[in-house]
C-alpha cells in the first residue's frame, strides 16, 4: 500500500478505526527518517523527538489540504524543515543555556571525549582507528560546520535519498539552486574531513 | 562545456539523475579533464564516507488515538466543521439559527391544558390564532344569562316579599296576643281591687256599727 492509498483511506474515513490505523501506519513508516531528519539537522535528540511529534500533528491536522497526495515525500519534509527553522529562529531570539546546549557546543564533550578536541592532531596518528560511533560525531561535527541553507541540503540528499526535484518543492526553491547548493555543501564536507584526514577508509577500520 | 559549467550536471551524475545527454556530456568532460575526475571522485568517497552516520531508532512509537468527542464539539464538527470553506460556515451557521428560532418558537407556542383527568399537550411553530368568536351566539349567550338573571331576581324579590308578609303577620299576631293578655291581666287586676275595696268598706262599716253602739250606752 503506497503512502497516497493510506491517506485516501484516512481521509476518506478519518473517524473510523480503518482510517485511525491507515494513518498510524504512514506515521510509522515516517517516523524513523523524520526523527532523523531533524536530528541531523538540529543535532538534539530531545528536539527532534519532540518537533518529530509536532510534525505528525501537522500532518494530521493539514492533510486534506494536500492536493496532489503522490507528492506527500516533498510535503512532510516541508513541513518538518519549516518547523526546524522556526526552531532555529526562536532560538536565536531567546537563547537558552540547557545542559544539552552546554554539551552540544562542545564544553562537556571537552572532559568527556577528548579524541574530538585532538582531531586536529590526527594528522599525527595516521593510521588511527575510528570506531563506528566516533565517526558518527565527527560526521555530526563536520556537518555543523557548513552554513546551515548547505546542512540542510545535504542532509534530505544523503540520508533522506530525496531526489533535487523532490528536495526543491519541499524547499520551494529552484532545482538549480538545490544542486549548487548540495555542491557547495559536499565540497565544503570533503575539505573538513580531508582536514580532519577522515575518508571511506576510515570506516574500514571500523571495529 | 567549461569546469564550472559541469558542476551543477556532475550533482545529478553524482546521484544517478542524469538525463540519457547530459550524462554523455559528463562523461566525456571527465575523461578529458583530470581535474574535474579527481573532484568527481572525491566527491563520491565524501558521500560514502557521509553515509557512515547512521540512521538511529528515534524510539518514539507515536500512536494516534482517535479521541472521543463530546456531543457538543461533535455537533459542532457535525454543522460547524472546522475544515468547511466559507459559505459553508455560514450555511451551517444559518441553519443552525433557523433551527435554533423554529425551536424557540414551538416552545413559545406550547400549550399544555388539563381536562377531564388527561393531560393535553400541543404546540406549533406560529402563534396559535385565538378563536373567532360567532357575534350571534355570544348575543344569544349574553340574552339566556341576562332572561336567567332576571329570573333569578325575580324569584329573590318574591322570596323576600314572601318572607316580608309572614313577618309581619306573626308580629302582628304576637302583638294581638299580648293585648289579649295584658286586658286579662288588667281585668284581674280591677277584680282584685274591687274586692279588697269591698272588704276594706265591710271592715269600716263594722268599725263603726260598733263606735255607734258604744257611744248609745251612756245617753241612758
Amino acid at each position: 500500500m503506497t503512502d497516497g492509498d493510506l491517506i485516501h483511506k484516512f481521509l476518506h474515513e478519518p473517524d473510523s478505526r480503518e482510517g485511525v490505523s491507515a494513518f498510524n501506519t504512514l506515521v510509522w513508516r515516517w517516523e524513523k527518517p523524520m526523527y532523523n531528519f531533524i536530528l541531523r539537522y538540529l543535532g538534539k535528540r530531545d528536539e527532534a523527538r519532540d518537533l518529530t511529534q509536532q510534525v505528525f500533528i501537522k500532518v494530521y491536522r493539514n492533510l486534506a489540504r494536500l492536493k496532489d497526495r503522490e507528492r506527500f515525500s516533498s510535503w512532510i519534509y516541508q513541513i518538518a524543515a519549516n518547523l526546524c527553522r522556526d526552531l532555529i529562529k526562536q532560538k536565536r531570539r531567546r537563547p537558552s543555556f540547557s545542559l544539552e546546549n552546554l554539551r552540544e557546543s562542545g564544553a562537556l564533550e571537552e572532559a568527556a571525549h577528548t579524541e574530538l578536541t585532538l582531531l586536529p592532531d590526527a594528522a599525527l596518528h595516521p593510521d588511527r582507528v575510528v570506531s563506528r560511533n566516533e565517526l558518527k560525531e565527527i560526521l555530526e561535527k563536520a556537518l555543523r560546520e557548513i552554513p546551515e541553507e548547505q546542512r540542510l541540503v545535504v542532509i534530505m540528499k544523503e540520508y533522506q535519498g530525496l531526489k533535487f526535484t523532490e528536495i526543491a518543492e519541499a524547499l520551494g526553491l529552484s532545482v538549480n539552486t538545490i544542486k549548487s547548493r548540495m555542491y557547495y555543501g559536499l565540497s565544503a564536507l570533503k575539505k573538513i574531513l580531508a582536514q580532519w584526514q577522515i575518508d571511506e577508509e576510515a570506516m574500514l577500520y571500523d571495529v | 562545456m567549461t569546469c564550472d559549467e559541469i558542476k551543477i550536471l556532475l550533482m545529478d551524475f553524482l546521484y544517478n539523475e542524469s538525463e540519457p545527454d547530459s550524462e554523455k556530456l559528463v562523461r566525456a568532460h571527465l575523461q578529458n579533464c583530470p581535474a574535474c575526475r579527481g573532484e568527481y571522485e572525491a566527491l563520491s568517497r565524501t558521500s560514502l564516507t557521509l553515509k557512515a552516520w547512521e540512521n538511529e531508532d528515534p524510539r518514539l512509537h507515536l500512536v494516534f488515538v482517535k479521541e472521543s468527542q463530546s456531543w457538543l464539539s461533535a455537533l459542532k464538527e457535525k454543522f460547524l466543521p472546522e475544515h468547511a470553506p466559507a459559505w459553508g460556515k455560514l450555511a451551517g451557521l444559518a441553519a443552525g439559527i433557523a433551527i435554533g428560532v423554529l425551536f424557540i418558537s414551538a416552545l413559545l407556542n406550547t400549550e399544555i391544558s388539563y381536562r377531564n383527568g388527561n393531560f393535553l399537550y400541543r404546540t406549533s411553530l406560529l402563534p396559535r390564532q385565538p378563536a373567532t368568536v360567532d357575534s350571534q351566539l355570544v348575543a344569544q349567550v349574553r340574552q339566556e344569562l341576562d332572561e336567567k338573571y332576571q329570573q333569578l331576581l325575580l324569584a329573590s324579590q318574591q322570596q323576600q316579599r314572601d318572607e316580608l308578609n309572614s313577618t309581619l303577620a306573626k308580629f302582628a299576631t304576637a302583638v294581638d296576643r299580648q293585648r289579649q293578655i295584658d286586658l286579662l291581666l288588667v281585668g284581674r287586676g280591677l277584680d282584685e281591687f274591687q274586692q279588697h275595696t269591698n272588704s276594706r268598706f265591710e271592715r269600716n262599716n263594722e268599725l263603726l256599727n260598733q263606735f255607734l253602739r258604744n257611744v248609745k250606752l251612756p245617753q241612758k
